[in-house]
């Protein structure tokens, strides 16, 4: 039987509404901020070969790693072991997760007492054990054992009922297990309304008609990528930059790509980049695929069609085992969430040259701090998980955006209420005037977020880059500035502290994140002056910029 | 009841949308006047003006015996859209005069290397920071510099900027500061319009409170004015009724309220649609329902429980692809409204070979391919027209005919490109459209937590009927309602809105506390005092009812559902509990019997009844037989039908007529299905049993 294309349609359309209504109910059920208020979570629903039929618009780190989870817990649990309102959760980073806080989840779907596929999601947690609060400290780190609880494939809920054996060895091995256990709770509240819509589709269309319809669109959003692919000449595109260093007193790191393009189909290889390191931040091999798929989509089909397997099909993603990119157990991953623009910009550095209007110039790398204490006045412990994105980098017809990530939808969480849940106090959040790339178009600003510590004895285990190596311009446009982190700014103990680095901090403490800037595109020389007249005005470039940039004269009025 | 010799008074809706006015004149003994008419912005009060005098005539009635006067409109959106406000300064917590800048952050389109965040309306230029800061306790750290006020008021003078928001840190639950500014502010500036955001949203969110005050401000000028002009045109023609100002909520403002706080009417057009469907659902006896608004652009759904339109506190001006974080957020009491870019001119594309409805519309102009204006897209009423559901001689109101050729010629383009048929293009944008609107119905019902079996679906807006018996289908809904001039079916509603403050109000209280009841009694006791004094001195305090409710979440979680409490009295934090689990549990399977439950946010709602409606629709029903008509309509699996066609002034009161048929009238058309049993009801609506749900 096969399903004509309004058929299709209608199927297509409600796999994607049914990501929507799991990601909907997630966020609405769970207890951490980074969950609820910042989005760092993801959903998809697979068919019972476990082929990624749609996912909703979150993380692409948790999304590129789904299809390879789903087919490791059944390797685990046999699907005809499965029964409707299980629920298997693993972090395993070397089959998926990619580092230990992301936990995934997945439960059958059944329709009619049938197995028809699965629906999986993802969470960050705020805490998963291990040597730092929060799980992601990078330095002294040099084996997965020693950044918390690794869970393999497990079932925890079986046939609605919790293994509260599995539970309670999770409550005793983090250090904040309402929030933890919370966030688990609602990925099981997300599941149950994912299998059941989705069980509901099967039934009303029978799972023949579904399947031949997935195929179909599956089938048709290959070759739309495929024909993007095919209108780029063939070649290899070569680009290598580096990471500062993974700690203090610590060398940078290597990082290079060659991007391929045969016909229809684009290589990514990443061999050429340094070994493993011993620190935390190494970057497994389902993870570097996660950005290559968001990297090829945005360059191809971008937010046309709703992610799904077939667009992965033209992708072949490798890197020599033992490398930065592709490390070997137990290398530790925990601080690889910073990698994540990264890969897209060495990609984007590789094409750039060549195909200037589907990219932008470097972005500003984000910041990922995490604090760990006890309030005193309650005898609680905190975890203040937070992160800042920096600027997205010059396009070739318009300017970066201010203070927004290049690649995930993550959001701010709302400094009220960080405030009000943590003994902090955010002290400035703000542009930071020159950080945008000169060029014919400008890069985006970068931000700054100061934070004051209203108790004592606080860890900070600090995660960003581009201390050391600003971020390209594309076509002769300026680099974006580099990034900082200050202990006690504008003060007389004022101290830099390393991008990578666990520090105590006493009461009063301020630390100040300053992003760094993005990339322009093209020379500064060519901007319209009309516009340079505008961003002195609206004080993102300032007089002597204008000058020394733009070789325009302006009155400091 | 009947009609009566003696017209005792009437009352008058006018509802501006963004292309036309539609005015509607009820007298007393239910006789209804309308008028649907161009909204030139230059003219529109000489427009109205003119056309009530019109109406009033036509009527046989004189200005005085108008006593209630209501209005609707989209002037605000509009204004935003077109960026027509003042220019705003922004006053923010130093360190925070980002704030508009930065935002959330969100990617709203995330692979797309082209997107750009939202333009905010204050630029950095004209955001400007002072020396305070208090906390998320509500405590002071640093006091207020109110030297640093007297520079910027300075500037601001220079500057000839005339109006100024206020928003600073934690000011929902402290806003000493604020009003300390304000009044700072105009003593240096007395001529200055300050806005302070705890007066506008007492959201602990800073950017979403901000932005709310920021567009309250916007439009402060523009509407304040537009109000006050509209005020004093009534007495011109004899109106001495205060003129009143529909609110997104539903509720009513006296103009000068409006004026006050206009951030809170920039829905007040689509909400008057949703009390049209409360309005003839409750005459029909129903009071659960889902409203279905489908116009030429986009289409709204909403739900009313128990014979209230449920409400929300968030929404986004300027929104893209009905994605989150591409607008501009608001935070004021609204009616909950999904909107999605899909009416009668969405075009239909192709998309990989695969068909795709929208949210591109060919509004206006040039419209659908069939108005013959130069569209060559086929869009959903080209799609309507061809599979026979309307009537080409006929549409709006036979104002125009429709052209038959330019449709086929625009489907059998498109339907190369998909290699279909003509019939079966057309048949697939039908469905096509459907699952979207689908998917509005099911994210305000299902999503929501309501089973939209236990659903009454009332159809609203010139597209909506065509698609109605279809969607109920989908969703497993038993009946269907078309109310009388559902084709303008906003001013109508307008008629059925009611004076009411709507207040909500933070109050953490775990309910296993053991003063829980105590503190959430007192909490109620004094919101109803602050409503009670806001309607002082505005409106009658007589025969006012009160509505209460609280937004639950287990302990820790960030989002709350909203459960009724009883009308007045003390509640019962036990049954509270309970009802919360069940709900819970009604939409996340589960329920955590483990972990406390937290009430956050408290409602209440003061309303004054009206008197029981009097209104009698005069056009219920004729007493002949209506002639034989037929056309032939296209009825999927069975297709082409030859179906009875009807006029719906030709229908009889309670005289059932078997689908599949077609009724006709001035502004919309109604599709009845196969199996489906259309019956006119007394209130003048159509009421459409669905034969057979899937």
């Amino acid at each position: 039987m096969t399903p004509d294309n309004l058929t299709v349609a209608v199927i297509w359309g409600r796999l994607a509404a049914i990501c929507e209504e799991i990601a909907e109910a997630l966020q609405h059920t769970a207890f951490s901020d980074q969950v609820r208020e910042g989005g760092d979570y993801s959903t998809a629903v697979f068919d019972v070969d476990a082929r990624l039929l749609a996912q909703a618009n979150r993380s692409p780190a948790h999304l590129g790693a789904m299809p390879g989870v789903v087919k490791h817990m059944i390797e685990y649990y046999p699907p005809e072991t499965l029964k409707p309102r299980d629920l298997i959760i693993m972090n395993d980073p070397y089959i998926g997760s990619g580092h230990l806080p992301d936990v995934f989840a997945m439960s059958p779907v059944f329709a009619a007492e049938t197995l028809v596929g699965f629906v999986c999601c993802s969470v960050h947690v705020t805490d998963i054990g291990g040597s730092t609060p929060g799980s992601q400290g990078v330095v002294g780190v040099t084996d997965l054992m020693q950044e918390g609880l690794l869970i393999l494939p497990t079932l925890l809920y079986r046939d609605g009922e919790a293994n509260q054996e599995v539970l309670r060895l999770i409550e005793s091995n983090v250090r904040v297990p309402e929030l933890v256990l919370g966030d688990i709770s609602a990925q099981r509240a997300a599941l149950h309304v994912g299998a059941f819509k989705m069980g509901e589709l099967y039934e009303k269309h029978g799972e023949k008609l579904v399947s031949a319809a997935a195929e179909i669109f599956i089938d048709r959003s290959e070759q739309a990528v495929r024909a993007e692919l095919a209108a780029i000449p063939n070649g290899s595109y070569s680009f290598e930059e580096y990471l500062d260093d993974m700690g203090p007193e610590t060398e940078p790191v290597l990082m290079a790509v060659t991007v391929t393009i045969e016909d229809d189909s684009i290589t990514y290889d990443f061999s050429g980049s340094a070994k493993q390191v011993a620190a935390s931040i190494n970057c497994t091999l389902t993870y570097t695929a996660a950005y290559c798929y968001w990297a090829t989509k945005a360059i191809t089909t971008g937010d046309s069609i709703p992610q799904n397997e077939g667009q992965l099909r033209p992708i072949t993603v490798t890197a020599t085992p033992g490398t930065f990119f592709n490390p070997v157990r137990p290398a530790p991953v925990g601080g690889r969430a910073l990698l994540n623009q990264r890969i897209v910009e060495l990609i984007f550095g590789a094409l750039g040259p060549a195909f200037p209007e589907r990219v932008s110039a470097g972005s500003g790398q984000w910041v990922n701090p995490i604090f760990g204490g006890t309030d005193p006045d309650s005898g609680r412990r905190f975890i203040f998980y937070d992160y800042a994105t920096s600027g997205v980098g010059a396009r070739l017809t318009k300017d970066g955006i201010d203070s927004v990530s290049p690649i995930v939808s993550v959001e701010n969480i709302p400094i009220e209420a960080q405030e009000a849940k943590n003994p902090i106090l955010v002290e400035r959040f703000e542009l930071i005037t020159d950080s945008g790339g000169a060029g014919r178009t400008r890069g985006g600003l970068a931000v700054r977020k100061d934070i004051r510590m209203l108790v004592g004895n606080v860890n900070l285990s600090n995660l960003t880059d581009r201390h050391r190596f600003p971020v390209y311009g594309l076509d002769g446009g300026m680099p974006g500035t580099l990034g900082a982190t200050i202990l006690n700014p504008d003060t007389e103990v004022e101290e830099k502290l390393q991008s990578k680095g666990n520090y105590n901090l006493r009461e009063n403490d301020v630390v100040s994140f300053v992003c760094s800037g993005s990339g322009g595109f093209g020379s500064p020389l060519e901007r319209d002056q009309e516009l340079v007249y505008e961003d002195v005005r609206e004080g993102k470039v300032s007089v002597e910029a204008a000058r020394e940039f733009y070789k325009v004269e302006l009155d400091e009025e | 009841m009947g009609a009566s010799k003696l017209k005792t008074g009437a009352q008058l809706g006018i509802d501006v949308g963004g292309t036309f006015v539609d005015i509607v004149l009820r007298t007393d003994d239910g006789c209804e006047h309308s008028d649907k008419l161009l909204a030139e912005p230059d003219k529109l009060i000489q427009v109205i003006e003119d056309s009530v005098a019109k109406l009033l005539a036509g009527a046989g009635i004189e200005g005085s015996d108008v006593y209630k006067v209501i209005h609707a409109t989209t002037r605000g959106c509009n204004a935003v859209l077109e960026r027509k406000g003042p220019d705003i300064a922004l006053i923010t917590t130093r360190g925070f005069r980002d704030v508009l800048q930065i935002g959330r952050a969100l990617r709203w389109s995330m692979y797309d290397v082209q997107m750009d965040k939202p333009t905010p309306l204050v630029p950095r230029s004209r955001s400007f920071e002072v020396t305070e800061r208090c906390m998320a306790d509500g405590s002071v750290r640093t006091k207020l510099i109110e030297e640093e006020l007297r520079l910027l008021a300075d500037e601001f003078q220079q500057k000839n900027i005339t109006s100024v928001v206020v928003s600073f840190m934690h000011s929902y639950i402290a806003p000493e500061h604020e009003r300390r500014a304000k009044a700072f502010l105009l003593e240096q500036c007395p001529e200055l319009e300050v806005t302070i955001s705890s007066d506008v949203s007492l959201q602990g969110r800073e950017y979403e409170r901000t932005s709310t005050a920021v567009v309250n401000a916007y439009l402060t000028p523009v509407l304040g004015a537009y109000f006050r002009d509209l005020a004093a045109m009534l007495p011109r023609l004899g109106i001495n009724s205060q003129l009143w100002i529909m609110q997104s909520s539903g509720g009513l403002a006296t103009a000068e309220q409006a004026a006050k706080a206009p951030v809170s009417t920039l829905e007040s057009g689509p909400a008057a649609g949703v009390l049209a469907s409360t309005h003839f659902g409750s005459l029909c006896g129903h009071k659960d329902l889902l409203s279905f608004d489908m116009g030429g652009t986009t289409a709204k759904t909403a739900i009313v429980e128990a014979g209230v339109p449920s409400k929300t506190t968030y929404f986004e001006l300027e929104r893209s692809l009905n994605r989150r974080g591409s607008g501009l957020p608001v935070d004021t009491p609204t009616i909950d409204l999904v909107e999605i870019g899909a009416g009668g001119g969405s075009i239909a594309e192709p998309r990989l070979g695969i068909l795709n409805v929208g949210p591109q519309s060919a509004g206006a102009q040039p419209g659908p391919s069939c108005y013959g204006l130069g569209g060559d897209k086929p869009t959903v009423t080209d799609a309507n027209l061809l599979l026979g559901y309307l009537n080409h001689e006929r549409f709006a109101g036979g104002s125009m005919s429709l052209d038959l050729e330019s449709a086929n010629k625009a489907m059998d383009t498109l339907a190369s490109q998909l290699d279909l048929d003509r019939i079966r293009t057309a048949w697939g944008i039908y469905e096509v459209v459907n699952l979207e609107m689908e998917r509005a119905l099911r994210l305000v019902s299902i999503d929501r937590g309501f089973d939209p079996r236990s659903f009454v679906l009332v159809c609203i807006g010139g597209a909506a009927a065509v698609h109605g018996s279809y969607l109920a289908r989908a969703l497993g809904i038993e009946k269907m309602i078309v109310p009388p001039g559902a084709g303008v079916g906003s001013a109508i509603g307008l008629l059925q809105a009611l004076e009411s403050v709507e207040l909500a109000q933070s109050g953490q209280i775990l309910l296993d506390e053991a003063d829980a009841s105590e503190r959430a009694n007192s909490i109620l006791k004094s919101m109803e005092d602050n409503a009670r004094k806001n309607i002082e001195g505005s409106w009658s305090d007589k025969d006012l009812s009160v509505r209460r409710a609280v937004g639950l979440r287990y302990a820790g979680q960030g989002f709350e559902l909203k459960v009724g409490l009883n009308e007045s009295g003390d509640i019962d934090i036990e049954q509270l509990a309970e009802s919360f689990h069940v709900r819970y549990e009604q939409n996340y399977g589960y329920r955590e019997t483990s972990l406390s439950i937290e009430a956050v946010t408290w409602y209440l709602t003061v309303t004054r009844e009206q008197e029981v409606s009097h209104s009698q629709n005069k056009l219920a029903g004729s007493d002949k037989d209506f002639e034989k008509l037929t056309r032939s309509v296209y009825l999927g699996d069975a297709g082409f039908v030859d179906t009875l066609v009807i006029d719906r002034s030709a229908l009889r009161v309670g005289v059932p007529i078997n689908g599949p048929c077609i009724i006709e009238e001035a502004y919309t058309t109604t599709l009845v299905l196969p199996d489906d049993v259309l019956t006119l009801d007394a209130s003048g609506a159509l009421v459409i049993e669905i034969g057979s749900t899937e």
